[in-house]
């Protein structure tokens, strides 16, 4: 019997979702945090490591091929650096990056404020 | 004897391009090691050691999982669908090739040079045969003004990303002219239009406008006929537009017809600096109306120099009410709906000509109730002229709501969108706030001074010739209207700062109907005095005559009030309705 059928376990459903969430909200966490400028995967990686942001926080499994995806899909944009004598992809948001951000934005607030209705609703807050 | 900690990265990086596709597995191999050793490096301080690096390897998991993550996403079922979009796509980018190259700040500086010197020669040869003076008027230095202003932004543009050590990269397609590639700036020179660039843009519209409405009376009359209306309407126009890049996501759809209100602004503001400078006649435009111009007319050009690179920009085909629709819309939901909007906008309708009945009759009752005669002659110059005043007004806010709600309808009718109101948004209420700010704050500021000065010390002694009961009614409403009119302003910000903090909130709503309801009463009280001051002075003296110009302010201002107070209360009720029947629906189950 595999774990995830086991009866009477409501935390591993817990888990599971806050991974899903978490792996769902990262490609937009990623676009803002590059969105002025260029970063590189560890930078990312390091911002994301902060405290303020620890809800935020998966593994680098997750976040590095994340990366090549978005590329691939020409939201983002990599260059190889060799600049300070270390080799470096550099990413950046592409216009079409910058686009799908602000529609990944406005989903998120809509889905938030729909959600908190139903909260409020239930008198949870 | 410790292992080599670069060879137990190399060991996992070994077993992971066991499970990657040829094509990817050099290019992620050497990502992930760079990830690796810095990773490794902070956890050891600087010394790479071995403990670290299994760690690090800990942390990356399973070489197969870690590969699996980076094949995943090619054979995605989810893009299957796509597919043959993304072949019709590729297929027309064979004709477009992207072209990437790095910029040099330099290079790009120069093309701004270039861009915003051609952008100002069009505009100033474009005006010079409505206004050939200003090349032998101080008139000349304008262009230079404006050159410098927005080259200063720009340079401040460019220091930021140089000081963040950014490599610029220009991206051009294969099939792009000349003139595409010198107004397209590198791709990754932030020039992201941030909501609060849009709130600066949106505030110093809002002014100018209201800059050129209250300035234009100072103007040379060929200026006030000819040059200020059509700028007012494309500022509302621009003003439009800024409105709407907050609602939506695609932030290049409508550039086309943005980009032309625009032109069409910044050559009728260089004309007014142009006549500013008229030299047969002194000061035709008045010196603050050509400063306006020429600050608000530099902000143009920027966005225009800036915002060229976006008219061939493809939008990603995603229509503005993309998050808003809804195709699941049954015909019974649809009709309950269309006629919900039909009975709220009789309601918010029968609620505005009321309120400006109210206002007319209530201002009406003041020297009905005291006893007061006003000459026909001067009921027929002065008063009449009143109540059509305010009767146009009336009307004007019956059409304003009528478009509301005529669109409202439109949008359940043909794209079945859900909701009777739209849902005010933190922005939206940020806007309001603005517009409302502003509207407030011009109303505010001649009432004050003129109550504070000319009503109460002269108006007062000049009715002493009237009976007890018209000073004792006047004297009381003269004092009630201030304070009616300070309450009814900090409530309707309390209302909007309400709506930041809250979104919908029932508080906004309950507050904007107050503050409605005092900003009438208030301009009640200001119509009465105004009727009763005619019947015992002599309606051309001049603080007569100013009371006349702010009462028309005051009525042009109620247009919103009016609107917003009424939707408001329609909003509450529906809101009402809705809950009664829930819990209805709730007691019957």
């Amino acid at each position: 019997m595999s774990e995830d059928t086991v009866v009477g376990n409501p935390e591993l459903e817990y888990e599971k979702w806050s991974v899903q969430i978490r792996r769902g909200a990262l490609s937009m966490a990623i676009l803002a945090i590059i969105l002025d400028g260029e970063s590189y995967g560890y930078d990312i990686m390091k911002k994301l490591g902060q405290e303020e942001y620890v809800a935020l926080q998966v593994e680098p499994s997750t976040t590095y091929p994340l990366l090549r995806r978005l590329e691939a899909r020409g939201i983002l944009e990599g260059k190889w650096s060799d600049t300070s004598g270390k080799r470096r992809r550099l990413y950046y948001v592409t216009r079409g990056g910058r686009l799908i951000l602000r529609q990944m934005v406005t989903a998120w607030r809509s889905l938030n404020d729909q959600l908190m209705q139903l909260v409020k609703e239930a008198g949870l807050e | 004897m410790s292992e080599d900690p670069l060879m137990t990265i190399e060991a996992y990086l070994g077993h992971v391009r066991e499970h990657l596709p040829e094509s990817m597995a050099d290019e992620v191999i050497a990502e992930l090691r760079g990830y690796m050793i810095e990773m490794t490096e902070a956890l050891s301080d600087g010394a790479v050691t071995s403990t670290a690096a299994k760690k690090v390897v800990a942390r990356f998991g399973a070489p197969s999982e870690l590969a699996k993550e980076y094949v995943l996403f090619s054979s995605d079922p989810a893009e299957s669908d796509l597919e043959v979009s993304q072949l019709e796509f590729e297929e027309d980018m064979q004709e477009q090739r992207r072209e990437l190259s790095p910029a040099g700040y330099a290079g790009t500086f120069r093309k701004f040079i270039t861009i915003t010197v051609l952008w100002l020669v069009i505009c100033w040869t474009t005006i010079t045969p409505f206004a050939y003076w200003w090349i032998g008027s101080p008139a000349i230095f304008v262009p230079f003004l404006q050159f410098g202003a927005v080259v200063v932004a720009f340079v401040v543009l460019l220091l930021r990303s140089k000081i963040k050590g950014i490599q610029l990269r220009n991206v051009i397609y294969g099939n792009w002219s000349r003139l595409q590639k010198l107004v397209t700036f590198p791709e990754n020179l932030a020039l992201e239009i941030y909501r609060i660039k849009v709130l600066v843009d949106i505030g110093l519209t809002i002014l100018t406008a209201s800059g050129f409405i209250v300035l234009s009376s100072y103007s040379y009359p060929a200026i006030t006929m000819f040059f200020v209306p059509p700028t007012v309407l494309l500022l509302i126009g621009h003003l439009v537009y800024a409105v709407r890049r907050f609602g939506n996501t695609d932030p290049v759809s409508r550039t086309k017809q943005e980009f032309v209100v625009n032109i069409g602004l910044l050559l009728f503001l260089n004309t007014v600096i142009a006549w500013g400078f008229y030299p047969w006649s002194s000061n035709p435009v008045g010196p603050f109306l050509v400063w306006i111009s020429i600050g608000y007319s530099t902000l143009i050009l920027y966005q225009i120099v800036i915002r060229t690179q976006d008219l061939w920009w493809e939008t990603m085909g995603f229509p503005d009410d993309y998050s808003d629709k809804s195709p699941g819309l049954s015909p019974d939901a649809k009709s309950n709906l269309l006629n919900r909007i039909k009975k709220t906008a009789l309601r918010t309708i029968r609620g505005i000509a009321a309120t400006y009945s109210v206002v007319i009759i209530s201002g009406l009752l003041f020297p009905l109730l005291t006893n007061i005669g006003i000459s026909w002659y001067i009921w027929n110059t002065q008063g009449i002229y009143l109540v059509v005043m305010v009767s146009f007004f009336a009307i004007t806010s019956v059409g304003l709501a009528s478009v509301y709600f005529g669109v409202r309808y439109y949008l359940v009718l043909s794209r079945g969108r859900t909701s009777v109101f739209g849902k005010r948004t933190r922005v939206e209420a940020a806007i309001d706030l603005l517009v409302t700010g502003a509207g407030l704050f011009i109303i505010i500021i001649p009432s004050w001074s003129y109550w504070s000065g000319a009503l109460v010390s002269e108006v007062l002694s000049l009715s002493s010739g009237a009976n007890p009961l018209v000073r004792l009614v006047l004297s009381t409403a003269i004092i009630a209207w201030m304070p009616f009119l300070f309450i009814a302003i900090i409530a309707r910000l309390a209302a909007d700062i309400g709506d930041l903090r809250q979104g919908d909130s029932v508080f906004a709503q309950e507050v904007i109907t107050f503050s409605g309801n005092m900003f009438l009463i208030q301009a009640a009280l200001m119509t009465g005095i105004y009727y009763m001051l005619l019947s015992c002075t002599d309606p051309y003296m001049l603080f007569l005559r100013e009371m006349f110009a702010i009462l028309g302010l005051s009525y042009s201002v109620m247009v919103l009030f009016v609107f917003q107070k009424s939707t408001a209360g329609a909003k509450l009720k529906l809101r009402k309705e809705t809950e009664s029947s829930y819990q209805k629906d709730q007691a019957g189950n």
